[in-house]
């Protein structure tokens, strides 16, 4: 059922045996496990179920790395989260996302990639993608539409997917309609009191935008609020301990991580096509889809590199007016040096067809120093908001370099076409040019160590005993995959976990 | 000639039709032919005479280099190379054999940045052949 915090009489404490923080992809994923169950979940959202600016403000905060978009436009605050504007791309993680690698300082996550993986087929078919491989020579075969012939190891064809779901929606009547859930709207929750070691959550308090106040008292708490919401609500319950909630080892709020992306360049396709596979918006019999170049594990575990990836996009008409510097010449020529014998095949192609724009998402490598702290500034609620600091670093801009070298060579290789990449010679310009994807990653990372990490291998706080968090912010680390699929997948796995301990 | 190479010819063709980058001319890789191949280098003037493509491809990098440019090493590494890549020529699947040059040369990193434009160190010689051609020298 859904419940107007407002109504809540002040002061009241709602018991509960779980109270899950948060309506979005992961909160709701935990909600619909525990639907069926006979227990009392209470469901806490910031906002309602519609977007409000008032709520929506409490997204608001400050930047203080690299330039990035205004927080408040990041993430949305009302029933379903920020899958209610979220492109629905999606892709699993890859075996070697979760590996230790050598040259990526605390990189590894402290499970099994199978730990993960047997979640998947479940998180697909609650975000609606079907249980196709995401392998290129699948969807060659399935769509009709050939993947590029690489001629190396180096990099393969990945086809990502796209949700239709929006959480909002598709729960809103499992919820109203649930005996067990009740979803308190219009409640933010402020902080977790403690006992005196801060090693036991006893209550969420909580606060309405309308000055309404009350708290819940559950056996074990879930906060699944965003990265970054995640984050503050740790810090900010300083009640016992003035660091905050769990973070006795300083990490809380750090190794938070991104996507970067930016324009690598330019493609020209030698036989005068952009090939239909790469473009957005394929649709093969009701899935929409998207491939992209990625990296072979061989090839990162070899010059150990990062997990990028790459995509093509059709240039808009501003661009095509503007076409570079020998571009027709490279576009005919390369179309006579072509071994197809179509002569001019290139030049044929309408340019919409044959000019594409690469784009490269990067893997942010974790770094404690790319964090969220509480600034000075407060809230509608008197709540201290975010300061963000995000950097790029070394082995990100070195990765970036050498995939566009990858890039060219197997293009040209494979007699695809030619690219005309952007200067980005300078490290400081090109860091400045990054555009990032509002994927919130990190933060409260996992760890199997209290002093490494936030939270354990089950999604446990380290040193409290009964708090469990949910969502990207768990991710030791992130690779190139679009984080929703794998939040879904994790809060399937905490589900299960959950169930075990609380079950009647 | 057969269409596809042997591997042995890739390798020394490969090898001798590069462009010296950083040195800013072009280097000899497999010295050793003196005799200029007639028959190849009537092909290739055949084939980009008519090029304006190559032309304007070949006058920008020729601008870049500036006088860094010799068109002496230039002539003899083009003809060492016709030679030892194509023999006499006279074949008929000399732009496919130039096609796998240049996709051999993408495979080995043999690329040329020319207004960021990512070419085959081929091609590029090509295309000064066919500004120079076009120059008539």
């Amino acid at each position: 059922m859904f419940i107007d915090g407002n109504a809540v009489p002040a002061g009241s404490r709602i018991e509960a045996d779980l109270c899950v923080v948060g309506a979005g992809a992961a909160g709701l994923t935990l909600a619909r496990h525990f639907s069926n169950l006979p227990l009392r979940v209470v469901l806490l959202e910031s906002g309602g179920l519609q977007p409000d600016a008032a709520s929506q403000s409490l997204n608001q905060g400050e930047n203080t790395g690299l330039p990035y978009r205004p927080l408040e436009s990041t993430r949305l605050r009302y029933f379903g989260g920020t899958t209610n504007h979220w492109a629905g791309q999606s892709v699993r993680l890859d075996p070697v996302d979760l590996a230790e690698r050598p040259w990526v300082e605390l990189g590894g996550w402290p499970i099994a990639y199978s730990d993960l993986e047997r979640y998947y087929p479940e998180a697909e078919s609650i975000l609606e993608l079907g249980n196709a491989p995401y392998g290129g020579a699948f969807w060659q075969q399935q769509s009709g539409h050939p993947q590029l012939e690489l001629a190396g190891t180096d990099l393969e064809t990945v086809v990502f997917r796209f949700s239709p779901v929006r959480f909002g929606g598709k729960y809103r009547d499992l919820i109203a309609q649930s005996g067990s859930i009740s979803c308190y709207l219009n409640s933010n929750l402020t902080r977790f009191t403690t006992d005196a070691t801060a090693g036991h959550v006893e209550t969420a308090a909580v606060q309405c935008l309308g000055g309404n106040r009350f708290s819940v008292s559950a056996r074990h708490f879930i906060l699944a609020a965003g990265a970054i919401e995640n984050c503050r609500l740790l810090l900010l319950s300083n009640d016992v301990r003035p660091e905050g909630l769990g973070n006795q080892h300083d990490n809380v709020g750090r190794y938070f991580m991104e996507h970067p992306n930016i324009h690598a360049g330019q493609m020209l396709w030698q036989n005068g096509a952009f090939p239909p596979l790469y473009r957005e918006g394929l649709d093969i019999d009701g899935d929409r889809l998207k491939a992209q170049l990625v990296m072979t594990r061989t090839l990162q575990e070899r010059e150990g590199l990062l997990n990028f990836s790459a995509f093509f996009r059709q240039l808009n008409a501003r661009q095509l007016a503007a076409r570079p510097e020998l571009a027709e010449q490279v576009q005919s020529f390369i179309a006579w040096l072509a071994d197809t014998g179509t002569e001019n095949a290139a030049t044929a192609g309408v340019a919409d067809e044959v000019d594409t724009q690469l784009t490269v998402r990067l893997e942010h490598a974790p770094d404690p120093g790319n964090r969220v702290t509480l600034g000075e500034d407060q809230d509608l609620l008197g709540l201290r908001k975010v300061q963000l600091h995000l950097q790029v670093g070394e082995r990100e801009y070195a990765t970036y370099l050498r995939f566009r070298e990858l890039l060219v060579r197997e293009l040209g290789s494979s007699g695809s076409g030619r690219l005309r990449l952007n200067d980005h010679s300078e490290q400081a310009a090109w860091q400045a040019s990054l555009g990032w994807q509002d994927h919130h990653l990190g933060g409260t990372r996992m760890h199997a160590s209290a002093t490494l990490g936030v939270v354990d291998a089950d999604c446990k706080a380290h040193g409290v005993d009964n708090l469990f968090i949910a969502g990207a912010s768990v991710f030791p680390t992130g690779g190139h995959a679009n984080p929703t699929l794998t939040i879904v997948a994790l809060a399937l796995r905490l589900a299960q976990h959950l169930e075990g301990m609380v079950s009647p | 000639m057969s269409r596809h190479l042997s591997r042995r010819r890739f390798l020394i063709a490969g090898g001798v039709l590069t462009l010296g980058g950083a040195a800013g001319y072009f280097l000899f890789e497999y010295p050793g032919h003196a005799v200029p191949p007639a028959g190849c280098r009537g092909q290739l003037k055949a084939l980009l005479q008519a090029r304006p493509d190559a032309v304007a491809i070949g006058q920008a990098w020729l601008e870049r280099e500036g006088g860094q440019f010799r068109e002496e090493a230039f002539h003899a590494e083009l003809d060492a190379t016709l030679q030892a890549r194509f023999g006499e020529c006279g074949n008929n699947n000399l732009e496919q054999d130039l096609a796998l040059l240049i996709r051999e040369d993408f495979a080995q990193e043999r690329v040329i940045d020319l207004h960021g434009w990512q070419l085959a160190r081929t091609e590029v010689s090509l295309a000064v052949l066919g500004y120079l051609l076009q120059a008539g020298r």
